[in-house]
């Protein structure tokens, strides 16, 4: 199989992510924060661990910011839902995926309004857009960082910079972007990062991150048990515990921590120039099959490793079928969640078939990759 | 070994208590279960280190804003912060 819908979830994962998830399940598979036996202390140390190198990863100044969440579209939801109240304005991108766009949208029903600012052909957003839209009651700008569906970048400096000017709280989706590209949330003026745990942080499913910087203090969405000050009937309010009720998912923690661990080890920027490369070739060689169309930035300058494309006159979801079927190559075809971000590049009517090499991805398969794609283009 | 124990409503505070004393001080410290002498309800943890680290612990408690519920020697928990 050639695996390359790595903009869904990572695989393969590192060697070892899952010896440690099983060590966890096998030697001290307690619940973390619940007791003070050795087991319970043992896999509480190691999910502070994993808050630890997530805060240092995104280079923020308090681990205990740190949230854990089952994937990134929990942490957008806490992230918006904790932040804006009846009356707020939020500001966001078209190029947002659904885990954006639909909480906000919800919130209009409560009293919440936002505006959209719109991406060019490429699905580039300029800064200048989202602040033309800034309200007086604007409290919360959001933006992904890269597209899900055609891998452009979002000038993230920018628009942090705009929303510290103008006193905005500034959430970032990084779930196609954590992991691939350097993230220092005080350089670049994040308020609040959500990523997913199972993209390019190489843990397992069911793990996500909200890193909340220290000045911000969204409302919880659940409460609960919490392991601490069990006496009150109120919601705790020291960080983490306020926004993690219930049992945590120590044994994917446990596997997030192996994950960014490799992060640390093989390097952010090696994993994206590998990724980019990867797109690279496949760019180079989808561009001259006729009737192939590859969608937003023609060259590698400002954009991942996601590739998205269109064959003219067949349909992006037989396509990614047949790749599936006769070729063994596993990508994503249609609209991604992201139908919006499909009107701005210009796919709506068509949907895409996406591809994303991921750290794992060799030349090898690009190459076939290519060739599989001129093979069915011809037929 | 003369230690102390700083008692912290929440485990992730006491991790990270533990994290910062080793990261800038070069201090060991360990969490351990909270004794029932000292126990008030069933939620906090102990980070145990040696009673001449015990100022640099309390500052970085201090610093942290964790909820805590004093110091006490581990030998007959009487209370010092």
């Amino acid at each position: 199989m050639i695996y390359l819908d790595n903009s869904a979830t990572t695989w393969p994962k590192p060697r070892g992510m899952a010896a440690a998830m099983l060590e966890c399940m096998h030697r001290y598979g307690a619940s973390p924060g619940r007791a003070g036996h050795s087991m319970s202390l043992k896999v509480s140390e190691r999910v502070y661990a994993c808050r630890e190198a997530v805060a240092e990863l995104f280079g923020t100044e308090d681990p205990a910011g740190v949230v854990f969440t089952a994937n990134a579209t929990e942490a957008l939801n806490i992230a918006i839902k904790g932040m804006l109240k009846p009356g707020d304005h939020a500001v966001i991108t078209s190029m947002e995926h659904n885990s954006v766009l639909r909480p906000i949208h919800a919130l209009t029903t409560a009293g919440v309004r936002y505006s959209m600012a719109r991406g060019n052909i490429y699905g580039y957003v300029e800064p200048e857009r989202i602040e033309s839209l800034i309200r007086a009651n604007t409290r919360l700008i959001v933006a992904t960082h890269v597209s899900n569906v055609c891998g452009t970048v979002n000038p993230i400096e920018q628009i942090g910079e705009i929303a510290q000017k103008h006193g905005i709280c500034f959430l970032v989706d990084a779930a196609q972007s954590a992991g691939v590209i350097p993230i220092d949330m005080e350089r670049l003026h994040i308020d609040m990062l959500a990523a997913a745990g199972h993209k390019g942080l190489y843990g397992p499913q069911g793990t996500g991150v909200l890193c909340i910087r220290p000045h911000v203090n969204p409302d919880c969405l659940k409460q609960g048990g919490t392991g601490s000050y069990s006496e009150q009937k109120e919601q705790p309010e020291e960080r983490p515990d306020k926004y993690e009720s219930g049992t945590l998912n120590a044994v994917g923690i446990c596997g997030l921590l192996a994950g960014v661990t490799f992060l640390k080890r093989v390097g952010v920027e090696q994993i994206g120039a590998h990724e980019a490369r990867m797109a690279g070739m496949l760019m180079e060689d989808l561009s001259v099959i006729r009737g192939v169309r590859i969608h937003g930035l023609p060259t590698l300058a400002g954009r991942t490793g996601v590739v998205s494309f269109t064959v003219d006159g067949m349909d992006c979801v037989e396509i990614a079928n047949e790749l599936d079927a006769r070729y063994g190559i596993a990508c994503r075809a249609g609209y991604h969640c992201a139908y919006t971000a499909h009107q701005t590049i210009g796919t709506d009517r068509t949907g895409t078939v996406r591809l994303s090499p991921g750290a794992f991805s060799v030349v090898a398969q690009m190459k076939s990759t290519a060739r599989a794609i001129a093979e069915l283009a011809r037929r | 070994m003369d230690n102390v124990l700083i008692l912290l409503a929440s485990i992730t505070s006491a991790n990270r208590l533990v994290y910062l004393l080793a990261r800038e001080y070069g201090v060991h410290a360990n969490v351990i279960q909270t004794p029932k002498a000292i126990a008030t309800g069933g939620c906090s943890y102990c980070v145990r280190v040696r009673r001449e680290y015990l100022q640099k612990a309390w500052d970085l408690v201090k610093k942290l804003g964790a909820s805590t519920k004093g110091a006490f020697d581990e030998r007959d928990y009487s209370r010092l912060l």
